[in-house]
């Protein structure tokens, strides 16, 4: 017998919408509060524009209600129902303008211009041991624990007073070449005992 | 952009920041699709448990999986032709052909907290000692390097990568991954579609195993450096162009859109990270990024969205048009989730995204598969976002969060295990010769170990069922030329007198043929008292001179039988059949009666061979590997005609089945160290009644202790095997159903198999298998349906058993 699976987007996929200011009831189904903020965003563009030279010389003979009004409006609605890759148009019209933008970067002294591309070298990346490896790495391993080693190696045991000090590893582990395959052992250590692999 | 891994310690990942650390682990995917609902439900209910469990960020990875090593040349034995060293070159080619036999799944769990609101992080901190507190405190205004990390404190990441992973296995078989597996993880995402990168070690076993118990101090005195000197990634509009290890691999991610709003389980349209990637002829990665909001999270959410949508709901219905569809929807909705939130499970959500990354070699080639995905993921939209390829790239790489912003949706935990990312089509051995390959669209190989069952103290006995000219001829002559190859002894056993196995130019100098006709050269080559094992012998006996007796015998007659194979064994060194009739010609009475009606069968027929003769020597079989024996002329009823309904003849001829199997057996328990194959057509006729089994059983622990391996082929799945089918358990091995031509047949297929024979689909899909395709059921009872391929078109040709058209 199958089981239902629910999803819940409808739930979290909700816009926030304005329905009415103070009394003046507004379309049925609500301004989005997204498509506000786009128009003034477009007004916003618009009133820097016309003051700019050039783009103002064009933008003067346009009558102030299609310049400051119904334009913004228009590109606000239209803004607010497109979907650019399944996204909202200020989440990836933020993502092509980072990605417009950088690829700028010159290579070689040169502008990528065919395609438009941003170069990324992959990082360095240190890759530190913790025994997994086929082989024997160096580590320092301080008790009490143990250690099961599952390779042919030769091991030796540290004595007098720079081991009771602590200055030399009580037991040292060394790779040993040439044996085949080596039967699993085990070193368990006293708290403070230490062992070396190298 | 910033580095998104600093670096990695075992199988601990460090993000940008070192105090952004995952523990890595890899999970085994296992065998799902031949499972039933309950066992599917088990699957996605452990998966469940797993989320849940593990109460922090995680990410899963589906990826194309790494080549296996094992090249069956490897497995080739002695000196051999240049025709099996070209089958073996066609075996690797093929392999090379196909990819990857299963894909590899890793889970990255986030050692740090999950997201946490004000308040409940105020009430863990309420719930804290003073000591916990004090330490908070002082890490939060260390003034050290945070770059840099004492050893004690990679030694307490451990510990906590340890405890993510008691939490994570207790639910999936979860094992910690290997810094090799995440330097082959992390260089591979810039191969995609042009090849794997070289490991070394990668399938190599671990060296060095430390305790870790939060006392012990590891401090690794060596590091690798992971450099990419020719490895520049061109980040293209809706592409990745990437200069990698083997070649230009072109790449474009994509990210699932909307999932449906409901969707059945098990179903194609849930399991969103098994389904649509195995019906893709080529490989695709997946990883799915997600953010764990705890219950106590989760619920002011829930809590919230409802009162978003209630007050969405009023402000519409104040208008004049009412409220909408989907204004009342989305409240009842809400209503559902806080419900579920507030389940006695208390579950979790987990805020996640899921990408998919598709390379290939070309951009044509690249755009080619991007419509493919699009295609196999049917209704729910891929997006392939304008600037965002490089992020969605990055989040591929082990340990990283959600990246890109836009996609990410809010899943319950149902939803994600739901998607199955464990699912595989994993059947068939990890080392031995290619069997062929799964009927999905990724056509994974699938490859057979003669010895798996020995080697893994399992049943050895190989069953294949099938119709007649269903390929279970064809599957078992591949199967011995392989094991041939391998350098094991093989007996052939040849009812029907179609197999062509023993013709093959590299075959044919290592064959003694053995014709088993009524020759009176060949008299007692069967014998029971020569052929049985010891412990069976007199028991063989008995039972071979009671069937020739006439069926309205007196009792008396099976008691003159008894007592003069009691009295032969207990005098002769070497005791035989004729001897038996001597000492009842010599009783007087009855026996001499007996032995008149056993004389008649001595001297004529093919029971004749069951009657060894001092002045006869029959011809020596077993000194060649391969034993070749054609059988004519075999009385045999009608399959599924019961026993008791059985005609003298027909019972002969049972008699002659089970001797054959003995004879086999003497053959082959020669040499313990070698593999044998016993192979027997008419398996029905051993598996259909105790006194066959018992021989099978016998077979079946020379299987284990001395490499035998019987191949039994049957033409029919009787109700006695059915009916049979929990004593067959510790005989059978591994079973391959082939087509069935009725749906009677393949019900009882079905439940020899284990699977429901009321399942329709499951029925049909055996009555629309054609030559060569079967449900194969493996030595660990994993079950997929496969393709058996033979890679050389001659030896499809030689072993096909259907008439040629002229």
């Amino acid at each position: 017998m199958s089981v239902e699976i629910r999803s819940y987007r409808r739930v979290f996929d909700l816009e926030r919408r304005i329905y009415r200011i103070d009394r003046l009831r507004l379309n049925p189904s609500g301004v989005p509060v997204r498509g506000v903020v786009y128009f003034a965003a477009v007004l916003a563009a618009v009133t820097v524009g016309a003051r700019l030279p050039g783009v103002g010389a064009l933008a003067g003979p346009v009558p102030w209600y299609v310049r400051n009004v119904a334009l913004p409006g228009l590109l606000a609605a239209a803004l607010a129902v497109v979907r650019i890759d399944g996204r909202p148009f200020h989440v990836a019209a933020r993502a092509i303008v980072r990605f417009r933008c950088s690829s700028r970067r010159l290579v070689g002294l040169r502008v990528e211009r065919r395609h438009a591309v941003e170069l990324w070298p992959p990082p360095q990346l240190p890759m530190i041991p913790d025994g997994s490896d086929p082989r024997i790495r160096r580590f320092r391993y301080v008790g009490p624990g143990a250690v099961r080693i599952d390779v042919a190696h030769a091991r030796s045991a540290a004595r007098g007073t720079l081991a009771t000090l602590r200055v030399r590893a009580h037991v040292a582990v060394r790779h040993r070449a040439g044996d085949g395959a080596a039967r699993a052992e085990v070193i368990v250590l006293d708290r403070g005992v230490r062992v070396r692999v190298r | 952009m910033r580095a998104p891994l600093s670096f990695t310690y075992g199988n601990c990942v460090f993000g940008a920041r070192a105090s952004d650390a995952w523990a890595v682990f890899a999970v085994e995917p296992s065998s799902y699709q031949w499972l039933g609902d309950d066992g599917k439900r088990a699957r996605m209910l452990a998966l469940l448990g797993a989320l849940e469990a593990i109460e922090a960020d995680v990410q899963i990875l589906r990826v194309a999986g790494r080549s296996r090593p094992a090249s069956p040349g490897g497995l080739l034995a002695g000196e051999h032709t240049s025709a099996s060293r070209a089958y073996m070159h066609a075996h690797d080619r093929r392999l090379a052909e196909l990819g990857p036999a299963r894909p590899e799944v890793f889970v990255a769990v986030s050692l740090n907290e999950p997201e946490r609101d004000v308040a409940t992080y105020l009430s863990q901190l309420a719930e804290r000692g003073p000591s916990e507190l004090w330490q908070t405190l002082r890490e939060a205004f260390a003034t050290r390097d945070h770059r840099i990390l004492p050893a004690s404190e990679l030694e307490r990441v451990r510990v906590r990568a340890d405890r993510a992973h008691a939490r994570l296995a207790e639910f999936v078989p979860a094992r910690e991954a290997r810094s090799v597996e995440l330097q082959w993880l992390v260089r591979r995402t810039f191969c995609r579609g042009v090849g794997e990168p070289d490991v070394d070690g990668l399938h190599e076993p671990r060296a060095l195993v430390f305790e870790r118990n939060g006392e012990a101090v590891l401090s690794p005195l060596e590091t690798d450096v992971m450099r990419w000197c020719d490895c520049v990634v061109e980040h293209r509009a809706r592409c990745l162009r990437i200069e990698a290890e083997g070649g230009t691999s072109w790449q474009a991610q994509l990210v699932l859109g909307a999932l449906p709003a409901r969707t059945r389980f098990p179903g194609a349209r849930a399991e969103l990270m098994f389904a649509p990637p195995e019906s893709l002829p080529f490989a695709i990665d997946l990883s799915l990024n997600a953010r764990f909001l705890p219950n106590e999270l989760a619920l002011r959410i829930a809590r919230k969205r409802v009162q978003d949508a209630d007050q969405i709901f009023r402000a519409e219905a104040d208008g004049e048009q009412g409220a909408s569809d989907l204004g009342y929807e989305r409240t009842q909705e809400a209503r559902d989730l806080l419900a579920h939130l507030q389940a006695s499970s208390r579950p979790p959500l987990l805020r996640a995204t899921l990408a998919i990354a598709v390379g290939a070699a070309d951009e044509r080639e690249l755009e080619r598969r991007v419509e493919a995905c699009r295609r196999a993921y049917g209704e729910i939209r891929l997006h392939r976002p304008l600037g965002g390829q490089l992020e969605l790239f990055v989040q591929h790489l082990p340990g990283q969060r959600t990246r890109i912003a836009g996609y990410d949706d809010t899943l319950t935990t149902e939803q994600v295990a739901a998607m199955m990312p464990t699912a595989a089509h994993a059947v068939g051995s990890e080392r031995g010769f290619y069997l062929g390959h799964t009927l999905t669209g990724s056509r994974r190989p699938v490859r057979f170990n003669l010895r798996e069952g020995s080697d893994s103290d399992r049943n050895a006995t190989i069953l294949s069922v099938g119709a007649l000219g269903s390929g279970k001829t064809t599957l078992a002559q591949k199967l011995k030329y392989e094991g041939f190859l391998a350098g094991a002894r093989v007996v052939d056993c040849d009812p029907k007198g179609d197999h062509r196995f023993h013709l093959l130019a590299d075959v044919a100098p290592h064959v003694d043929s053995l014709t088993l006709r009524p020759d009176p050269s060949l008299r007692g080559m069967l014998d029971p008292l020569r052929v049985a094992p010891a412990h069976l012998r007199q028991d063989a006996a008995v039972s071979f001179l009671r069937d020739l007796l006439p069926g309205r015998a007196d009792p008396a007659w099976e008691t003159a039988v008894v007592a003069a194979v009691d009295r032969v064994i207990a005098r002769s060194a070497d005791p035989t059949c004729l001897q038996v009739v001597s000492a009842l010609r010599d009783g007087g009475g009855v026996d001499e009666q007996v032995a008149r009606a056993l004389e008649v069968y001595a001297r004529s027929g093919l029971t004749q061979l069951g009657f060894a003769d001092p002045d006869v020597t029959p011809p020596r079989v077993g000194a060649r590997r391969v034993t070749y024996m054609p059988i004519r002329d075999l009385p045999g009823p009608e399959p599924g005609t019961p026993r008791s309904e059985y005609s003298q003849a027909e019972r002969i001829g049972d008699q002659l089945v089970r001797l054959i199997a003995m004879f086999a057996m003497r053959l082959m328990g020669s040499e313990r160290d070698r593999l044998k194959l016993f192979s027997f057509d008419e398996g029905w006729r051993l598996l259909g009644d105790p006194a066959g089994r018992g021989l099978l059983t016998a077979l079946q622990r020379m299987g284990r202790s001395e490499l035998a391996v019987p191949i039994i082929s049957t033409q029919l799945v009787s109700d006695t095997l059915i009916g049979e089918r929990e004593s067959l358990e510790n005989l059978i091995g591994a079973t391959f159903v082939f087509g069935m031509r009725s749906d009677a047949e393949a019900r009882r297929a079905l439940a020899l198999l284990g699977l429901d024979g009321d399942d329709r689909q499951a029925r049909q899909a055996l009555l629309e298998l054609d030559a060569g395709r079967c449900l194969f059921r493996d030595h660990h009872g994993r079950i997929e349906a496969v393709q058996v391929d033979l890679v050389v078109p001659e030896l499809l040709r030689a072993f096909s058993t259907t008439p040629a058209r002229t």
